[in-house]
Parts: structure tokens; C-alpha cells; sequence
């Protein structure tokens, strides 16, 4: 049965059949055909044979024989016997049918006593005739013998058994049929071999491979090597070409259950009676069910609040697929877990489903991470408050509310007083401690509806709903004393603070946020100017704010000049007054050209402003910058000795810039500035109140080279103190003292003093603002070093420098 | 690469057929030459002079000549044809005259090759041109001299008359199972001589038969008076050489009266090896085929003319091929009756020649 099975042995079967079934007919048609033509080509043999002996018996008769004169005629018909197959005898009878002459001797004489031979012979004619002898068939052939006188003497007879004949044709038929069976099975052989070689081989190739695509998949498989052209050649060629698509687009169900194995996102296979039919891991996991007591159960049951049935499914039959659908999973012990649902379904027509497959991703972590992320995004991390950009949004839908109900709100500016002395002592860290503390207390003052933010740095922001500008007020007051009373206690050291607030009453419906904040921010820098720890109520006509405004208005001005590049240097003259000084000196200036009228601008004017919004470190980086590039030719026709000394003006907040000092290192370096041409001033202020930055400052510039000045020393509290641990190189006395050293005895001594302290530190000293020349003869008496002011020379424009100039005679 | 292997598996197939049915076909036959390719290489005429030592018409002498014209069919060929006549006349006188003709005519003539048939041409004319340029052909000799072998006779060549003795006795034994004792009959012509000493010698090789006389015979009259004593002494007669048989008048008495006259009053049956001897009442022979002899003599002449060898490289050999022949009259005379096998593959007479008339 398994062999009937294969190809090749049906092909061989139906071969076998047909060939068979031709030979055997063959065999029967060529059987009955062969006897007949054997037996005429047998009766014609014989005939041949038969005239072979009659004319042999004529010949002796034209001899002059007669038949009985011939002798020994028997052994003839003997040789004729033997000689030819089938003859069953020969013999010559005469007309009477007497035998004269036969094969057999012992019938000569004898009578033939067959009719049909009888018959023949009386018909004196050739005649093949069909006679039976006991039953046995035979054939004969009789010719007449026919005398010299042509007289009729008698005959030939030769007889000739059919069956012989038939055994004869049955034997060459045999023969063939064995020798075509013969055939038969080696072209069958060939036939075998030709169909396993070209046929069944390759077809159980491409089976072979077939059942391993559809046992383990596309993965491990090889192409199918058939390099033939026929038609299972091109079947081949087509099954690669399908494996490898299927390779590129399909993978293998091991694949798959490996993929939904180890997939973290719940599968859920929902059937069209809405139950799960069929979940993986993840899902059982999630969920905290079993296997079995999850399958089956309706899907609404694994959801809170939605109704899976009537919310999605709709939606799902119409679109086929819904993505990312934020929903809650219900866990068996009633655990809420945020998913994010995505479903796709499996129709069976337009308005039903087969299944609906469901992805659902738990986004616990991902819901964190947004609360998280906006905790960040709208909270100080630092103290909880909420930060600028939810206080602005909080304000701005306050101000929307104004023009709705008509209701007032106030915004609070608050801002600590002496919060960086604890910064600078202390450190950040106690800092953002301070700032914590201070948060807690003002939240502890507020409400949980009211509006508490930290703008930045130990700004805060305060929004009162519904409130009234006088209540306002007091609730600022009220702040003021808390936080005055507030106490920070850090290694033993208690810190006290103050704020100052500036308070804006918000009761315009298109008022803006910006402009109340900036409102309120001038009111809380009055606050500050005011003498600090006060409230400081914003109203639109006050003066003092309008000064303050207008200094704001500097900011943008200061940021354009610095990109349309309206800054410039000039240079004054700073001329020894008792020392004996050959080089030139000059201080470098900034100076900033109007754009509206092309006017120059002091720094007085501008550099406050660039001072309150924190542009000083980019207008010194620009006057260094500018000066650095300028530097080689200034001094292009000097020689090394000659070359001058410069001052540079550095701000506080230069000092405090953590790159400031590389910046400067990098221009002298890059410009082959030499140090020891560059002193740097810094305001006694600025040192006192950076002097940790100073000092460092001061340090590295000077093993460089550079030298420094202590600049505007005496116009403040000054610090000796300081002085000592600055090593500055100048000390640079306060024009203000300078200017009135004629006329006051106090500015005298007090210039004389400075100028004696410094000298005993071995500190050269220069003398600002010489407006006259009785001022500078005053200073060479004093003993000063150095003399600058309008009377030496006013700022200028230095484009070269030649040789030293002269000083003024005096 | 499959397509060259289902190619060269065809091929070997198709070889493989057609070999089984090259084995199964039919043999052709070599082709006979023709006359169409032999006259392929011959244009010219040729002209081959005959030099009959006996006479025509004689069946002897003519189916030589037949024989070697069929050998040589094909070629444009002139033949003349002289005869000698020795049979008739057998003095040398004659045979000198006839000789003499011939050579004139060859001088004459100039064929390109003579054709000679028995053994007085070749004494009478052949043996003036020896080792010439003119080739010699020779057919119906029965002893060759030693002159006219090749060794000595660049330019002759030819075909050997050798008797049948044994096949002629053996076929007298088959027809005539009782004659056991022989009388063997010559007469005077020194050609016999070697005939008879090849007679003896073979003689052995017939033990059924017993050879008591070996008679040379030199008148009519004693062959006559031989003959008689023979019908007592002896059971049959083997008759040679029976041309010289002398009349009173010292002429030579016709073979075919002596044989005639042997037919009459003799009862005893005899052999010869000459086929003509049947018609005149020999009862049975085996003779040396004139036609055979000239037909071979013609290959000779054929392979001389065509094929530019020389008569020396064509070895003198005898013909084999005999040809039974009986004479049933003298069967009938004698009360013999043959077996019809021997009939059948015999030249056979049925009546004697003198009574066809």
C-alpha cells in the first residue's frame, strides 16, 4: 500500500499497465497475424520446396527417364524432409495417387487415401490444400509432374502439420513476447531511474522542505537545490522565491510564541461574546489571576470604568483598530493599573468580529514619571512651592477670572534680604536650607488655595485671590515680621533675615502678567532701596518707580548697543605726580554712542543699569575683548621698554564669573599682550564684597605679570584690613576725596593718610579726579605717586601711541 | 549541464538502437564488379590472338575459349583464333605447319597478348617466344615443359589441365558398384605420359577399384582386340588417351568412332575425364571444365592486360572444378540404373550423339 502510494510506483504501475496491456495485445494480434503470414510465407517456402522437387523429378525425365527408371529419388525426398522444418513429408505419387517416391520408404507404394490430395491430383493444377490426418491439421502442396510429351505422369505432394507451423509461430511469438517483457522490465529499469532522477527526487525535495516550513518555519531553511529547467525546475525556483518572501514577512510560530512569551505587555484575545479567550503571561501577571480564572469571564470585568462593550467595541467594528486608549486595569484584588490600551480586530463580516486581539501596556511607571515630570515642570524642587511657570499660569487664569467675576487679586514680590551673606559663609547648601525653612514658614501663613511660588534665587511670588489691596498689604506686613523673626541657626552662627516686598494690585481684566510682575518686582526693589524689610505698594505715578523703570528701559538698550557694536574705548592719561615714571599709562575707558542722535554716552548713565541687570561681566569681557585686539596696534611703533601700562576696570560680577579669569588669560595670551602692560582695577566694594574672588582673581593675573589697582579706596567703609591680604600693586584714592583736597582740610588729611598707608605697605598710590593744577602741585606735596584727572588729560581716542608723552608743566 | 546529460543520454540511446538494428539488417552482399567498372579503366582496343592446338567446333576446345572470353567481358577485344588441328593431324609435320601460321600471325598480326589452349600450341608456337615482351597465356595443358615454367618463362603463365582421376573413378564406382577391376587405356602420345604416372600414383587412393592393365595402345585394330579381351578380364575400362588409334592406312581413327564403336561392342562400363566423351558413349566422367580452364586462363589474361602484372608473378595452377557428366544412354545399354542424385548434379546425355541427328 505505502508503495502504491508514491508517485514513481504509479507511474511505473500505469507504465507496467499499458506496456503490458500493448505487448499483450501485440502478442495476440501479432500471434494470429504471424501464423497467417508464416503460413503463407511457409506456404510459399514450400511451394518453392515443392517446385524444387518437381522440377528435379522433370529434369530426369527429359533425361529420357521414366518415373519408374528413376532411382534413388526417395533419399530426395528424405534430404528434403530433413533439410526443411515443417515439412512433414515429400513424396511423388502418381495419377492414380500411388506413392513412387517418399521420405519414407516404407510408404512407397502405398496409396494416398487423403481426398483433399486425391482431389488435387485429379485437378492436375498447383493447389495448396488444407487436409486433416487423425485429427491433426495439416497443409499440403501438390504439383503436377508433367512428362517431355507433356503428358500428366503424376505428382509432387509435400505435407506440412499446422501445428508445427503454429508451434513454429507460437515459438518465434513467444520468443518475441519474452524478449519485449525483456525490454519491457529494462526500459522500465530506465524509466525508474529517469523518474526518481527527474521526477520523484526532486518532488521529495520540495516536500521535504515543505514539511519542515510548515514543522519549524522559515527560519533554518535552505533553499531547495533543483538546478533543472523543466517544469519541477521551475516549481523549485518558485518555492524559493516563496520562502524567501515568507522569510523576509513571516516568522515561524516558535517565533511568535517566543515573542507573546516574553512580551511585558498584556495579550488578551476577547472572542465575539466579549469574553477573554485566551491571554499570555504578562496578562496573568498584571492582572493577578490564574490561567483558568481569567478565561471566559467577561472583559468589562477587568476594567474600571470602562464599559469595553459599549465604549469601544463600536468604535473597534467600525475602524478595525484602536491605538493607544488610556484606560485602568482592575486587578483580582481590586488594584488599579493604568494601561494604555490597543485593540485590533478580526472580522468575520462588516458588522461582527471574530476576535478582538488587546495589547494593554501598564503605564504605572509612565504615569509616575508625568507626575513626576510635571511636579518638575511646575514645582521648585528645591522648596515644593510651585515654580515661575505655574505661578504664571495660575496668575494669568486669575486675571482671566477678573474680567468673568470681577473679583481683585494682589501678587506679592518677595524678595529675602541678606539671604547671600549666608550663601557667600555658609555655602549653597545652607543656603537652599534657608530657602526651605523660609518656604515651610510662608506656606505655614497661607492657605493651600492660595498661590506660592519661587521665582528664582530667594525670590518668591505670592498670588491672593480675592483680594483686596489693603488686605494685601497686611498680609505683607504680617510676612515681614515672620520672616523677620525667622531664626537660622548654622554651626553655632544665627542668621536673621528680612524681606523686602513689593505688592501690584491685579483688577484689570487685560492686564498683563509680565507687566504686573515686573510691577511688582520694581515695588519690591524699592522695598529694598527703601531701606529693606518692608512692603512697598506699586502704583503707576510714583516717581521713584518711573526712575526705576527708566532704568529698566537701559537693559535693551545696553543689549542692542552690545550687537550693533556702539561701545567704544577711549584712554586717559595717568601721569606720575612725585614718582619718577617714563613709561606712558592710561587708563581704558568704555564710552557708548546714542543711536538715536549719535551722541556719546557716559558710563555713568548706562553702566548703573548694566550693573542692577547683570551686564557688567559681558561689558568687561567686551572691553577686554576689544582691548586685546586693538593692543598691537596701539603699541606698533614702540619698542618692548616703551610700551605702556593700561588699566582695566573689572566688575564684581567679573570676579565672580567662574570663567572670567581663563577668559582674561586666553586674550592676553592669544593677542601677545604682555602682562606686566596690564593693571587691573577693582572698586574697594567689589573687592570687600568678593574677596575670596579677588583674591583669586588677583593671585593668578598677578604670578602672571599683571598688576592691580584697589580702585575708588576711601569712598566707602573702607577696610584696611582688606587691604593687607589684597596685595594690590595701586590704590587708587576717591576723586571725590581728591577733588576738594585744596579747599578741605578733612579731604587732605584724609588723602595724606591713604596715601601714607599705602606707602607703608609699600603700595603706590594714584589720586583720581585732577581737575586743576593747584590739585596736582597738592598731591606732589602729599607725596601721591600718580595724578590722573580733566587737567592731565581728558579720555581720548588712542589709535597709536608714539613716544612718552611729556608731562604737563605744572 | 542536465540538458547535455539528457542530450548525450538520447544519443547514447539512439546509437545504442541503431546498432541493434545494423546487427539485425540484412548482409549485403560485395558487389560484383561490373562491366561498367572495369570498362573504367580500359578504353582501348585490344587484340588477343587464339591459338586453338585443337580444333572447333569441339566442345573441349570452344568451352575454353568461351570461358576465357567471359573472363574477359568487359574489354574491347579483338580476337583471331587459329587452329591447329592436332587432333586431326597429330604428325609434326602438320604440327610444324600450324606452328609456323600461327608465328606468322602473331608477327603480323601483333596482338597484345595469345591465348593458347592445350598442349601443341605451346610447343609449336609459344616456345619461339619465350621470355619476349609479347605475354602468353596458356589454358588445357597437360604437361608442362619445363621451359614454359615460370621460372624459365617470364611472359607465360596459364592453367593446367589436370584429370579428375579420382573424382571420375569414384563417380564409375557409384554408378557401377560391381566393376572392381580396371583396364586403363593410352594411346601413343607422349602426353599421356605424366597422366599416367599421376594415375599410378593416385591410384592407391581408390581401393575399391583395382587397376590391372595400364595399356598404351597404338592401332585401331589392337584397341579393338584389347577391348574384347577386356570383357573378360576386367569389369570396367577407364579410356585415356584414344586419339592417335591408327587406322590401316596409319591415319588417325576419329576419338568419336572409337568411342562409337567401344559404346557398341562393349559392355562393360568406362570412365573418362573428359566431359565430350559422355556424348559419345562414355558412361560417366569427371572432367577438367573446358570452361573452367579458359575462364581461369582469362583471369590471367585479365590481371596481364588490366592490371599491368607479369605473366611470371601469375603462378601456373591447375583448375579444381570438375563436372560429373553421364551418359545414360550408354547407362541404358549397360542396364545400370542411376541413382537420381547423381543425375541431378551431372551434366547428363540422353542419347548419343550420333543419334540426335
Amino acid at each position: 500500500m505505502i508503495l502504491v502510494n508514491r508517485l514513481q510506483t504509479k507511474i511505473l504501475l500505469i507504465l507496467v499497465i499499458v506496456l503490458s496491456t500493448t505487448i499483450s495485445v501485440n502478442y495476440l494480434l501479432s500471434s494470429r497475424m504471424l501464423k497467417t503470414e508464416f503460413a503463407k510465407t511457409a506456404k510459399s517456402e514450400f511451394t518453392a520446396i515443392g517446385y524444387g522437387l518437381k522440377i528435379q523429378v522433370e529434369r530426369l525425365l527429359s533425361y529420357g527417364l521414366t518415373l519408374d527408371d528413376i532411382v534413388g529419388f526417395d533419399d530426395i525426398c528424405k534430404e528434403v524432409v530433413q533439410k526443411y522444418d515443417g515439412v512433414a513429408f515429400a513424396a511423388v505419387v502418381d495419377t492414380n495417387g500411388v506413392v513412387l517416391f517418399h521420405d519414407n520408404v516404407e510408404k512407397k507404394n502405398n496409396v494416398i487415401n487423403v481426398p483433399e490430395i486425391i482431389a488435387a491430383l485429379k485437378n492436375r493444377e498447383d493447389l495448396v490444400i488444407d487436409y486433416k490426418i487423425q485429427d491433426k491439421d495439416y497443409f499440403g502442396f501438390v504439383t503436377p509432374i508433367i512428362g517431355t510429351d507433356r503428358s500428366y505422369l503424376g505428382a509432387v505432394v509435400l505435407g506440412f502439420p499446422l501445428q508445427g507451423l503454429a508451434e513454429r509461430v507460437a515459438v518465434l511469438s513467444r520468443t518475441t513476447a519474452i524478449m519485449s517483457f525483456g525490454l519491457l522490465i529494462v526500459a522500465i529499469g530506465l524509466i525508474s531511474l529517469a523518474l526518481l532522477r527527474w521526477i520523484t527526487r526532486p518532488i521529495l525535495q520540495l516536500s521535504n522542505f515543505t514539511k519542515k516550513i510548515a514543522h519549524s518555519g522559515t527560519d533554518d531553511i535552505e533553499f531547495v537545490n533543483i538546478s533543472s529547467t523543466d517544469e519541477i525546475g521551475q516549481l523549485a525556483t518558485s518555492f524559493n522565491e516563496m520562502t524567501a518572501r515568507l522569510k523576509k514577512t513571516t516568522v515561524s510560530k516558535e517565533y511568535l510564541d517566543n515573542i507573546i512569551t516574553s512580551m511585558t505587555d498584556s495579550l488578551i484575545a476577547v472572542n465575539s461574546k466579549y469574553q477573554i479567550e485566551s491571554v499570555n503571561e504578562a496578562a496573568l501577571s498584571t492582572l493577578g489571576y490564574s490561567h483558568d480564572e481569567l478565561i471566559g469571564i467577561p472583559i468589562d470585568a477587568i476594567f474600571y470604568d470602562t464599559l469595553f462593550q459599549d465604549n469601544l467595541s463600536e468604535v473597534l467594528i467600525k475602524t478595525g483598530q484602536q491605538k493607544n486608549y488610556e484606560t485602568v486595569f482592575k486587578t483580582k484584588n481590586g488594584k488599579r493599573i493604568p494601561v494604555l490600551l490597543s485593540c485590533s480586530v478580526v472580522q468575520s463580516d462588516s458588522n461582527s468580529f471574530k476576535y478582538i486581539v488587546c495589547t494593554a501596556k501598564d503605564i504605572t511607571e509612565m504615569k509616575r514619571a508625568e507626575q513626576i515630570m510635571y511636579a518638575q515642570a511646575n514645582y521648585d524642587a528645591l522648596t515644593g512651592l510651585a515654580n515661575r511657570y505655574l505661578f504664571e499660569r495660575q496668575v494669568r487664569e486669575a486675571i482671566e477670572e477678573i474680567g468673568c467675576h470681577g473679583n481683585k487679586h494682589v501678587l506679592l514680590y518677595l524678595d529675602l534680604d541678606d539671604f547671600k551673606v549666608v550663601n557667600d559663609t555658609c555655602g549653597h547648601v545652607v543656603g537652599d536650607r534657608v530657602l526651605r525653612e523660609i518656604a515651610v514658614l510662608i506656606k505655614r501663613m497661607f492657605h493651600d488655595t492660595d498661590i506660592i511660588a519661587r521665582l528664582g534665587g530667594d525670590e518668591f511670588a505670592i498670588l491672593l485671590e480675592n483680594t483686596t489691596l489693603s488686605a494685601g498689604v497686611s498680609i505683607a506686613n504680617r510676612l515681614c515680621d515672620e520672616i523677620s523673626k525667622f531664626r537660622f541657626i548654622w554651626s553655632e552662627m544665627p542668621f536673621t533675615f528680612g524681606v523686602s516686598i513689593g505688592i501690584v494690585e491685579l483688577s484689570q481684566k487685560n492686564q498683563i502678567y509680565e507687566a504686573a510682575l515686573s510691577a511688582a518686582d520694581r515695588a519690591c526693589y524699592l522695598a529694598k532701596e527703601k531701606g529693606r524689610n518692608r512692603v512697598y505698594i506699586f502704583a503707576k505715578d510714583d516717581p521713584q518707580l518711573t526712575e526705576q523703570h527708566d532704568e529698566m528701559q537701559w537693559l535693551p538698550k545696553l543689549i542692542k548697543a552690545m550687537e550693533d557694536d556702539r561701545f567704544f574705548l577711549v584712554y586717559q592719561e595717568i601721569v606720575p605726580a612725585a614718582t619718577n615714571f617714563d613709561h606712558n599709562w592710561f587708563e581704558v575707558l568704555i564710552r557708548l554712542i546714542d543711536e538715536k542722535n549719535g551722541n556719546v554716552i557716559s558710563p555713568g548713565v548706562f553702566l548703573p543699569a548694566a550693573q542692577r541687570f547683570n551686564m557688567m561681566n559681558a561689558i568687561d569681557r567686551w572691553v577686554i575683548n576689544k582691548f586685546a585686539k586693538t593692543y598691537q596696534d596701539i603699541v606698533s611703533e614702540l619698542s618692548d621698554d616703551e610700551k605702556p601700562l593700561f588699566n582695566i576696570n573689572i566688575s564684581g560680577a567679573s570676579l565672580s564669573n567662574a570663567t572670567f579669569l581663563d577668559f582674561v588669560c586666553e586674550k592676553l595670551e592669544r593677542y601677545c599682550i604682555p602682562p606686566e602692560s596690564i593693571c587691573f582695577e577693582i572698586t574697594e566694594t567689589t573687592a570687600v564684597s568678593n574677596f575670596e574672588g579677588a583674591s583669586k582673581f588677583i593671585n593668578k593675573l598677578k604670578s602672571l605679570g599683571c598688576k592691580f589697582a584697589l580702585d575708588d579706596f576711601g569712598s566707602g567703609l573702607s577696610s584696611f584690613g582688606y587691604l593687607k591680604n589684597l596685595h594690590v600693586n595701586y590704590l587708587k584714592i576717591d576723586g571725590e576725596l581728591v577733588r576738594n583736597i585744596v579747599n578741605s582740610q578733612v579731604d587732605y588729611a584724609m588723602v595724606s593718610s591713604i596715601n601714607d598707608l599705602a606707602h607703608v605697605l609699600n603700595i603706590e598710590t594714584i589720586a583720581e579726579f585732577v581737575e586743576h593744577q593747584r590739585i596736582f602741585q597738592t598731591l606732589q606735596q602729599i607725596g601721591v605717586d600718580y595724578a590722573q584727572g580733566y587737567w592731565i588729560g581728558k579720555p581720548r581716542i588712542l589709535k597709536k601711541i608714539s613716544r612718552k608723552t611729556k608731562i604737563p608743566a605744572g | 549541464m542536465a540538458q547535455a546529460k539528457v542530450i548525450r543520454f538520447l544519443c547514447l540511446f539512439l546509437s545504442f538502437v541503431f546498432l541493434l538494428i545494423g546487427c539485425a539488417g540484412p548482409n549485403k552482399p560485395k558487389p560484383i564488379p561490373t562491366s561498367a567498372s572495369r570498362e573504367a579503366n580500359i578504353v582501348r582496343n585490344l587484340k588477343i590472338l587464339h591459338i586453338m592446338s585443337y580444333h572447333s567446333p569441339w566442345e573441349w576446345t570452344d568451352t575454353q575459349f568461351k570461358g576465357f572470353k567471359d573472363a574477359l567481358q568487359g574489354l574491347n577485344v579483338e580476337y583471331k583464333v587459329l587452329q591447329m588441328n592436332a587432333k586431326n593431324n597429330s604428325s609434326p609435320a602438320w604440327k610444324e605447319t600450324m606452328g609456323r601460321s600461327a608465328r606468322n600471325l602473331i608477327n603480323t598480326w601483333r596482338p597484345d597478348l595469345v591465348y593458347t589452349s592445350d598442349d601443341e600450341a605451346l610447343r609449336y608456337v609459344t616456345k619461339y617466344y619465350l621470355n619476349s615482351d609479347l605475354p602468353f597465356v596458356f589454358s588445357g595443358v597437360n604437361n608442362l615443359p619445363t621451359e614454359f615454367q615460370s621460372a624459365s618463362a617470364k611472359n607465360v603463365s596459364g592453367v593446367l589441365e589436370v584429370e579428375h582421376f579420382i573424382e571420375s573413378a569414384s563417380l564409375f564406382s557409384k554408378i557401377a558398384p560391381n566393376a572392381k577391376r580396371i583396364a586403363v587405356v593410352f594411346d601413343n602420345s607422349p602426353i599421356w605420359e605424366p597422366v599416367r604416372q599421376r594415375m599410378q600414383e593416385k591410384a592407391v587412393l581408390l581401393p575399391m577399384l583395382d587397376f590391372v592393365y595400364w595399356d598404351t595402345i597404338h592401332t585401331f585394330a589392337e584397341y579393338q582386340r584389347k577391348i574384347k579381351e577386356y570383357q573378360k578380364s576386367v569389369d570396367g575400362i577407364c579410356l585415356v588417351g584414344i586419339f592417335n588409334f591408327k587406322d590401316r592406312n596409319g591415319n588417325n581413327v576419329h576419338y568419336r568412332d572409337v568411342l562409337q564403336w567401344t559404346a557398341a561392342n562393349s559392355k562393360l562400363p568406362d570412365f573418362s575425364f573428359w566431359i565430350d566423351r559422355i556424348s559419345y558413349g562414355t558412361l560417366a566422367v569427371v572432367s577438367v571444365s573446358g570452361y573452367e580452364q579458359g575462364f581461369a586462363a582469362g583471369k590471367i589474361a585479365w590481371e596481364i592486360i588490366t592490371g599491368g602484372k607479369s605473366p611470371a608473378d601469375l603462378p601456373v595452377k591447375p583448375t579444381v572444378k570438375g563436372r560429373p557428366g553421364i551418359s545414360l544412354a550408354r547407362a541404358k545399354a549397360l542396364g545400370l540404373k542411376i541413382d537420381s542424385k547423381i543425375l541431378l548434379s551431372s551434366k547428363v546425355v540422353g542419347k548419343y550423339d550420333w543419334e540426335k541427328k
